[in-house]
């Protein structure tokens, strides 16, 4: 049976090939009974994943569980620790672990007809800028783009976080409405911001755990029998190796050649340096309590404590693995989480 | 039954419901719905016609599309643009063909201050065509140069056909419309030389004023320019300097427009009622197609022949320039049928993949597509400007002679293309300035 | 019949001051916004949601109807045009009723998944803002309904012969551009 996978963007970023990757695991692990063909923003954009999913316009899809909320609170929670810690790899073995033990985020997943088979996590986000912003005193007057925690990190930094569309930021910048934006640095490159800022800040700010890249249709789900759910699960653990492993190493060739999408990457100034530490550590508090306040979420403090032992738990569990082996990386995903899974759990 | 027939089929279906009068939108949203459904079931069918209308429309980018319209209507239904014309009027009187080419010049102002060439077509016809007539002017040069004048509408920026280009294809806007600029300009440039040339060669067919006006009363037309020229340096100059973006350009403009005609005193309810109510209907016109565009190419890539055209193109292993005299024709082609939205959108989805392989410029492909869709809209059998053109004049001059005008101009249209590909800087320079 | 059409002319007209205010405050809005992030670098906050989330649904939505009434909608005339009136009233009527009997489905539709986002109270956050966006979803359900409306009168009207209580443009005669001008085709 061919599933269509949905991505809502094309291209060559990891995330994209990372679908690819998702569907060749598949269609091996269940003896080419499954293959998958993906439909890179041709089937279902971003906006529309999470709906399209639901009724069945696509048997899998990439998820933003941040576009939705309402529906995916608990989800979200997850998703904004971001400044944990800055190693994807150990975040998305502490993201993976927690969704799948979490079970009011999975039923938020059921209760969008959904199944959550997991999150790639990406990053770290950095700041660009037109002008080379070190110390704190640099930050203020200026404007620059962020969302979520990128916004408070703009904030604490002491500039104005703002708040524009994807579509807008090259014109904005360029006008110079907007002084820098906060992304992976991938973006300098896929949006051409590379041609718009020249500077690029050598201090992580946090990563984006919000991918729910394996996402699947719960009706097929209910349909697979045990050995293909097991397939498809394990199938999800190496992609999801893959895609974070991959993703941080693409940001890495960029941010060992700058010039290659034409910024320069400058040094944050002794306190800027701190101050920066300090909000990581601080925002962990932040999220906490907006979650149990504004997304009514009254166990939050109880669900971030878990999410930072997990995190040390994987620190531990990464300290032997060289985080660019792929394979090794997949292989203890696997072991750790996606082959523990009750696959019952899920349905 | 493979897949590919089924949206073979849909495409056939399309053909015959829109001959059956059909509304385009409604057309492309229910052979969607069908499509969908027999391909992969009524479930998705009816999800994916429940995300998508909420999901198109619920954007920031696209909000400039209305307020665009609204500076036109107000422009159009305050009077602003009249004076340009008049101004032109006096000014060429002497030439051949004098009032044809204020006629052009006169578009291209308009075209500065509205998106739209068929609202450019509209307000020039009502303004120039009864007095070229009256001047004895060949009725097919009368009707042709305001039809042809008025595809300067959309490449002269602010345009909704790069807006929506940009956002498809995920280019800059404000980049888009600088080279709008340079294709708008040599395109009026071009029309001009068409209109010289046929009245020198056949004096008959534009018939010279015996009088001009005194220079105090040209002077005097000149001051009524400038409505229009205040509108143009607010809009242009604005997002030139970086004041604001070109989504927010459309905001200012229609804001501007009101208060230039409040200030003139020709801001009445009436008017700014009907431009009100003209922009809401246009919008709600445009959204239903392109809504129904957006669920087609859902319906096409779920059947998988949009992506064997473009197999079928990539397979052809053709350089770039082959590759754009493809799509020209292509082009040429679906502008003889389709509505330009309704051509862009159905095409981007297929064609953008092959454009980034090949490293075509999306800032020049996007001028170029622009321009060819344009000239769709002067193009026999389904030409919107030309009916709106039949409109105004009504049963005075028949479509087959407006018709007759056009192809002088479609000369000087194969002229502006050829020399678009040939010096594609006309086009891109203006943007790289920009940088 | 003419009662019905009356009260749609009043609903109709309803959804025009809508979309109206809409258009306006859109504007003014966008303008004030601009002002302010030049002169003071304050931007107005939601302003992208609001315009995204709210007014762009009520400038592309609630005119259908209106479009209709004006036969504004973008159609091809090549075949119709040269049909008689009786054969343009027949087919004008079986093509209003489908497509209204469609858009009454796609309003139907639409009216569930409002629903549903109502029911999670959907919203986005903006900074520190948390921003409901469920009460726009509503706006579509009511546009095609309206619009459904609209085109089922229409079919009536082709049956029983009596129109124009809505104050529509009839369907045997195209939207007159000398009069208003037809800038709904195309751009
Ligand atoms: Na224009
Ligand atoms: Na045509």
């Amino acid at each position: 049976e061919e599933l269509r996978i949905a991505v809502g963007m094309s291209g060559s970023s990891a995330l994209v090939r990372g679908m690819y990757q998702f569907a060749d695991n598949i269609e091996a692990n269940t003896d080419g009974a499954y293959t998958g063909k993906i439909f890179e923003a041709s089937l279902l954009n971003f906006a529309e994943s999470m709906t399209g999913l639901r009724d069945g316009i696509a048997d899998g899809a990439f998820v933003v569980p941040a576009y939705h909320r309402a529906e995916f609170p608990n989800t979200n929670l997850v998703g904004d620790l971001a400044t944990a810690t800055t190693d994807p790899v150990v975040m998305a073995g502490a993201v993976n672990e927690f969704m799948f033990s979490c079970a009011p985020c999975l039923k938020e997943y059921a209760d969008q007809n959904q199944v959550f088979l997991g999150m790639v996590v990406t990053g770290p986000y950095y700041m660009m800028s037109v002008d080379p912003l070190t110390t704190p005193e640099d930050f203020s007057g200026k404007k620059i783009r962020g969302f979520g925690p990128y916004g408070r990190w703009v904030d604490a930094m002491g500039a104005t976080p703002v708040v524009l569309s994807a579509n807008d930021i090259y014109e904005a910048i360029s006008q110079g409405q907007l002084d820098g934006n906060t992304h992976a640095p991938e973006i300098l490159q896929s949006l051409s911001l590379g041609e718009v800022v020249d500077y690029l800040l050598n201090e992580p700010i946090g990563l984006f755990n919000g991918n729910s890249m394996y996402t699947v249709n719960k009706d097929l789900w209910g349909n697979l029998g045990d050995d293909d759910k097991r397939a498809f699960l394990e199938a999800a653990g190496s992609a999801t190796a893959w895609a974070t492993v991959t993703y941080l190493q693409d940001n890495a060739k960029l941010l060992a050649d700058p010039a290659s999408v034409g910024v320069e990457l400058v040094e944050p100034s002794e306190a800027l340096h701190a101050a920066s530490v300090k909000f990581r550590e601080d925002d962990i508090k932040t999220v906490a309590k907006d979650n149990m306040e504004k997304h009514g979420i009254a166990d939050a403090e109880a669900q971030v404590a878990r999410m930072l032992e997990l995190i040390a738990k994987w620190e531990g569990l990464l300290a032997g693995i060289d985080a660019g082996d792929i394979d090794a990386v997949a292989e203890l995903y696997n072991a750790e989480i996606f082959s523990k899974v009750d696959a019952a759990v899920l349905n | 039954m493979g897949n590919e027939v089924i949206g073979v089929f849909g495409l056939a279906l399309l053909v015959i419901l829109l001959l059956l009068r059909v509304p385009v939108g409604l057309s492309l949203i229910g052979v969607s719905f069908g499509g969908v459904w027999i391909l992969i079931g009524e479930r998705p069918a009816w999800g994916i016609l429940s995300a998508v209308p909420y999901d198109f429309a619920a954007k920031w980018t696209l909000s400039s599309i209305p307020m665009f319209l609204l500076m036109g209507f107000v422009c159009y239904h305050a009077g602003l643009t009249r004076g340009l014309f008049e101004a032109c009027r006096s000014w060429m009187a002497r030439l051949p063909g004098g009032l044809a080419i204020a006629s052009v010049i006169g578009s291209a102002g308009f075209a500065a201050v509205t998106g739209s060439s068929v609202a450019c077509a509209a307000a020039m016809g009502r303004i120039a065509v009864p007095e070229m007539l009256r001047a004895g002017y060949d009725k097919g040069l009368a009707t042709g140069s305001i039809a042809a004048a008025g595809t300067l509408g959309a490449l002269i920026p602010p345009s909704i056909l790069l807006i929506l280009f940009g956002v498809f294809a995920e280019a800059p806007i404000g980049k888009l419309f600088m080279g709008g600029v340079g294709a708008g300009l040599v395109t009026a440039i071009l029309y001009i030389a068409v209109i010289w040339i046929r009245a020198a060669i056949d004096p008959a067919c534009a018939p010279r004023l015996s009088t001009r006006p005194p220079l105090a009363e040209r002077i005097a037309h000149l001051k009524e320019t400038w409505p229009v020229l205040a509108l143009l340096i607010v809009v242009i100059g604005g997002m030139f300097v970086g004041l604001f973006t070109a989504t927010e350009a459309g905001a200012v403009g229609a804001f501007a427009s009101i208060v230039i005609a409040w200030s003139k005193g020709s801001l009445t309810g009436p008017a700014i009622w009907a431009a009100v109510q003209e922009t809401l209907t246009t919008t709600a016109a445009l959204f239903l197609i392109a809504i129904g565009a957006n669920l087609l190419t859902r319906f096409l890539a779920l059947s998988g022949s949009g992506e064997l055209i473009a197999q079928a193109v990539i397979g052809l292993q053709a350089d770039p320039l082959m590759l754009i005299l493809g799509i020209s024709a292509l082009y040429l082609f679906l502008g003889m049928f389709l509505d330009p939205i309704g051509a862009m959108l159905l095409t981007l989805p297929v064609l953008l993949p092959v454009l980034r392989a090949e490293d075509i410029d999306l800032i020049w492909f996007g001028v170029f597509l622009a321009k060819f869709l344009e000239i769709g809209m002067i193009t026999p059998p389904v030409g919107l400007n030309v009916f709106v053109i039949k409109g105004v004049v009504g049963d005075d001059v028949s479509l087959t002679k407006i018709f007759q005008g056009i192809l002088w101009f479609l000369v000087a249209d194969a002229i502006a293309v050829a020399l678009f590909i040939a010096f594609p800087e006309i086009i891109t320079w203006l943007p790289e300035l920009m940088d | 019949m003419t009662l019905i059409g009356r009260l749609l002319g009043w609903l109709i007209v309803a959804a025009t001051f809508l979309g109206a205010a809409a258009v306006i405050l859109m504007m003014l809005q966008i303008v004030a916004d601009v002002a302010l992030k030049n002169l003071i670098s304050w931007p107005i906050p939601l302003t992208s949601i609001l315009v995204a989330n709210y007014y762009m649904l009520f400038v592309a939505f609630a005119p259908l109807a209106l479009a209709e009434k004006l036969n504004r909608h973008i159609s091809v005339e090549l075949v119709f045009a040269h049909l008689s009136a009786s054969w343009k009233r027949a087919l004008g009527g079986i093509v209003a009723l489908v497509c209204g009997l469609g858009c009454a489905g796609i309003a139907w539709r639409l009216w569930f998944e409002a629903m549903k986002k109502f029911r999670s109270g959907t919203y986005i956050q903006e900074l520190d803002i948390n921003m409901p966006t469920w009460p726009g979803y509503f706006v579509l359900p009511i546009g095609f309904g309206l619009f459904a409306a609209v085109l089922l009168y229409r079919a009536a009207s082709a049956v029983t012969g009596i129109s124009g209580a809505m104050g529509e443009v009839p369907l045997d005669q195209p939207a007159d551009a000398a009069e208003a001008p037809d800038e709904t085709r195309g751009v």
